[in-house]
């Protein structure tokens, strides 16, 4: 078995809190990895740590067979690695074009390929006709699209998304979701963090799901779906219950 | 609109200064309580020191020292508005009115509301209660008419007031546009700031003065005067005689064209006060004391008629704005369909610098570019501006005065100069990456050996420190008119500074970053430690640096006045080898600096993207 991202008792805390508790990933190559879990659960302080964002506080992490926490290693491993982070990393002075020749030129990418890519992924991401804004000019879709072109520009082998799909449109959704359904099948790896359940359950392959900083689940689609739904299985581990949640009795009566 | 939703304004102002003051932490806390008593107690004092020099100091004083007083404190007020209009417009979180607009009140009532509350500021509880004393304490003096000179106060208040909130809201439709708010920033910023160093300059050149020029009279009088005395032209009493009288003669013209002056600065000031609407209120508040009662019921109704007009003009721009939702004007937005170029190119970022690796190359181009964008960078670039001016008015003195400047004081001066320019604009290399904000999380991602990315950041402020620093120094070398090579050594010699410049600034940036908000110089709530840090970076700069690089041109003048050695190249030769040392330096500590930057990448990033408000 091939693992694309691998972490043994992965701990960050911060002063008394501790965010993530003791994490054991097990990503294998190719595979659509979706993580999930309520807010301020650990999402994106793992990601952060699993893209070299943020330190652990504990534990080991492995990307694609890189220790992440050997500096040398983590810049070999961020060669082969897009990431489209929780507050994003655009250069607010630089407009599309000048970003992702930024990116493409920091991986070494030449200069027709850089320019050839560019336009296809601006071209693919409808944002064309916007190239010569400035990042700080865009709305919060567009960002978050522009991230995304930047992320794939290299055309990585595992690719982090932290909530790629908030804020964008239905029509930019569907082409990602194809894109990023084209690029798994090509045998690369995606590991995402959404809050949509249908979203996740529609594309991912494998599911972890994180509540209160430990990993409660980690399985195969298909398991998941052997004892019902995604969402079902979401909620048991969150440990919340529809039909429990409390009422409001001043909003259920007719308005005066 | 009724009085609760005032109340509720108000309230909502007073909690986020609050939470601004408790997010700052407890010591900022307790200093902005104290603040606030003090305001509230200075403010009482005021009041009470306005009435008791109304009545005793301003009946004593002459009718155009009672309007100078009158202007310099309108001048005061209007000063300290501006800088609190400035802090404002820095705030990144204002009460904007489309916050509250959803809630059940109309547009009118949210808009007066919304002005009647920024009523509350440091400025008018400071000012309002002393201008009000002393009124009232002329009244005992005056008479009743005095009391005319309430009403026009507040006319005066309702104008300025209205008229910063129409240009307020004038600003917010023209600053909905992120990039031009950060041009709007800016500009405002930088003509507040070169206005408030017109006086500076003004007093620094001070040319109404003639005491030089006198000075210089009587010198070449008396010199005259000692010759023929030296070579028995004339007797020892006449020497003392004749002497007496061309001092007493150039007093005496002194004298008259002080009173000249004097006249001549009090009529202007009335016309000045008579055009421009702010000196209304001195205007009508002196002549109230001598019993003029039409300058201020003019002023009065002048005033009003401008803070009803702004008002009304503010409102319907902000009711267009947020009904139309733009400026208010029809242009339309073209909707331009862009064909897909392949070839398409993002010039700057794309150039490749020789020498360099691709990562400092790419690094370089793309942080020049943003750079060149970035308010904040242009803003710091001012600031050198504003502290050479003064320097630039001295020279300009000493040109026109005609004193004697040995030859050997241009090199140094020039190299003095560029060296102060490059630790004045330190804060920009000593905070390198606060600036990329959350593009920093972009080196972090980035397989990029961190060395190279601080090369790279090192190279993309080159030509605005450099190019600054070349024009600065070529400058001065004409003007004190130096030899050719003492101004290509005083070139090399910033070059040479700039290296370790960089090295500092490195250091302080990996050691000591804090946020800053986009279009604002201030830091987010910086810590002790790093406002401490800066400060330590600037000063060892100028004596690890600053003072070593002034040794080729220093030593060429000891050998040219102690040795008689003049026209050598000396400090070009020592130049170089200097510069050859920094570089040698540069390049071993670049490849510590780079681990260390991959070291505390990680607390960086936590620091410069933290959000601030």
């Amino acid at each position: 078995m091939s693992l694309a991202i691998e972490t043994r008792q992965l701990t960050r805390t911060f002063g008394d809190f501790r965010a993530v508790d003791g994490i054991d990933l097990q990503v294998e190559r190719g595979t659509f990895y979706g993580f999930l879990g309520p807010n301020g659960a650990g999402k994106s302080t793992t990601i952060k740590m699993l893209t070299g964002l943020l330190a652990p506080t504990r534990g080991e992490i492995n990307v694609l067979g890189r220790n992440m926490l050997d500096r040398t290693q983590a810049l070999d491993a961020k060669r082969h690695v897009g990431v489209v982070p929780e507050n994003l990393a655009l250069f607010d002075q630089l407009n599309a074009r000048e970003y992702l020749t930024f990116i493409g030129r920091m991986h070494l990418l030449p200069r027709d390929t850089i320019r050839t890519r560019t336009s296809e992924l601006l071209s693919l991401l409808d944002l064309t006709d916007e190239e010569n804004k400035l990042a700080l000019e865009y709305s919060h879709g567009m960002r978050k699209k522009l991230a995304l072109a930047a992320a794939l520009i290299a055309a990585p082998e595992l690719l982090f998304l932290d909530e790629p799909f908030e804020g964008v449109d239905a029509v930019t959704s569907r082409v990602i979701r194809d894109l990023l359904a084209g690029f798994v099948a090509r045998g690369s790896t995606v590991f995402l963090t959404s809050h949509v359940l249908d979203l996740v359950e529609k594309l991912c392959t494998h599911v972890g799901i994180v509540v209160q900083g430990k990993l409660v689940e980690q399985a195969a689609m298909a398991e998941i779906r052997a004892g019902g739904t995604l969402e079902d299985k979401f909620l048991k581990a969150a440990g919340a219950n529809a039909t429990d949640s409390p009422k409001l009795d001043w909003l259920e009566a007719p308005p005066s | 609109m009724n009085i609760e939703h005032l109340r509720a304004f108000l309230w909502l102002r007073w909690r986020i200064r609050v939470n601004q003051a408790k997010r700052a932490g407890t010591l900022n806390s307790v200093l902005t309580a104290i603040l606030a008593i003090a305001g509230l107690v200075v403010s009482a004092a005021l009041f009470v020191a306005g009435i008791v020099l109304g009545a005793a100091v301003m009946p004593e004083l002459s009718s155009s020292v009672r309007l100078y007083v009158w202007d310099g404190i309108v001048l005061a007020f209007l000063f300290t508005w501006m800088i609190g209009l400035l802090a404002d417009l820095q705030r990144s979180e204002g009460l904007a009115l489309d916050k509250v607009l959803q809630l059940p009140v109309s547009p009118a009532g949210a808009y007066l509301v919304n002005y009647l509350s920024s009523f509350f500021s440091l400025t008018l509880v400071l000012f309002l209660p002393g201008m009000t004393g002393l009124i009232l304490g002329q009244v005992y003096h005056a008479g009743a008419e005095m009391l005319l000179a309430l009403p026009l106060l507040a006319a005066f208040v309702l104008a300025v007031t209205a008229l910063t909130y129409q240009f307020q809201g004038w600003l917010s439709a023209m600053m909905v546009n992120p990039r031009r708010r950060r041009l709007v920033i800016v500009l405002f910023t930088s003509v507040f700031i070169l206005l408030s160093q017109l006086p500076n300059l003004l007093n620094l050149i001070r040319p109404w003065d003639s005491t030089v020029a006198d000075g210089n009279e009587v010198t070449r009088r008396q010199t005259e005067l000692r010759e023929q005395f030296q070579a028995g032209g004339i007797s020892p009493e006449e020497y003392l005689r004749r002497n007496q009288e061309v001092t007493q003669e150039v007093a005496a013209a002194r004298l008259q064209q002080v009173s000249e002056t004097g006249t001549e600065v009090e009529s202007i000031t009335r016309l000045v006060n008579s055009v421009i609407p702010p000196g209304w209120l001195p205007l009508g508040a002196a002549d109230l004391a001598v019993g003029h009662v039409l300058p201020a019921l003019l002023g009065g109704c002048g005033l009003a008629l401008i803070g009803v007009g702004s008002l009304w003009r503010g409102y319907r721009a902000t009711v267009r704005m947020y009904t139309a939702g733009g400026t208010g004007s029809d242009r339309r937005r073209k909707v331009v369909a862009v064909a897909i170029r392949p070839d398409a190119k993002a010039r700057m970022v794309e150039w490749r610098l020789p020498w360099v690796s691709e990562y400092a190359s790419v690094v370089a181009m793309a942080g020049l570019r943003s750079l060149l964008r970035a308010p904040e960078a242009k803003m710091m670039l001012i600031v050198p501006v504003v502290a050479l001016g003064p320097m630039a008015a001295a020279f300009f003195t000493i040109k026109t005065h005609s004193f004697p400047v040995p030859d050997w004081v241009g090199p140094l001066v020039a190299v003095w100069v560029v060296g102060f320019l490059l630790g004045i604009t330190m804060q920009l290399a000593a905070n390198l990456f606060g600036y990329d904000r959350d593009g920093f999380r972009a080196f972090v991602l980035s397989p990029a050996p961190r060395r190279e990315i601080l090369l790279g950041k090192n190279l993309a402020l080159a030509p605005l420190i450099l190019g600054l620093g070349a024009l600065v120094g070529i400058g001065i070398g004409f003007a004190f008119g130096i030899r050719f090579d003492q101004i290509l050594a005083t070139l090399i010699q910033l070059l040479m500074m700039y290296l370790p410049y960089c090295l500092i600034g490195n250091t302080c940036a990996i050691l000591a970053p804090f946020a800053v908000p986009s279009g604002s110089l201030k830091g987010a709530r910086p810590g002790l430690s790093v406002v401490l840090s800066q400060l330590v970076a600037m000063i060892a700069f100028m004596f690890l640096v600053g003072l070593p690089g002034m040794i080729p041109a220093g030593v060429e003048a000891i050998l040219a006045e102690a040795a008689d050695m003049h026209g050598l190249p000396v400090s070009l030769v020592l130049s170089l080898i200097s510069l050859g040392i920094s570089v040698w330096i540069y390049r071993r500590l670049l490849n510590w600096q780079g681990r260390l930057l991959a070291e505390r990448e990680q607390t960086i990033l936590t620091t410069v993207t933290s959000r601030s408000d």
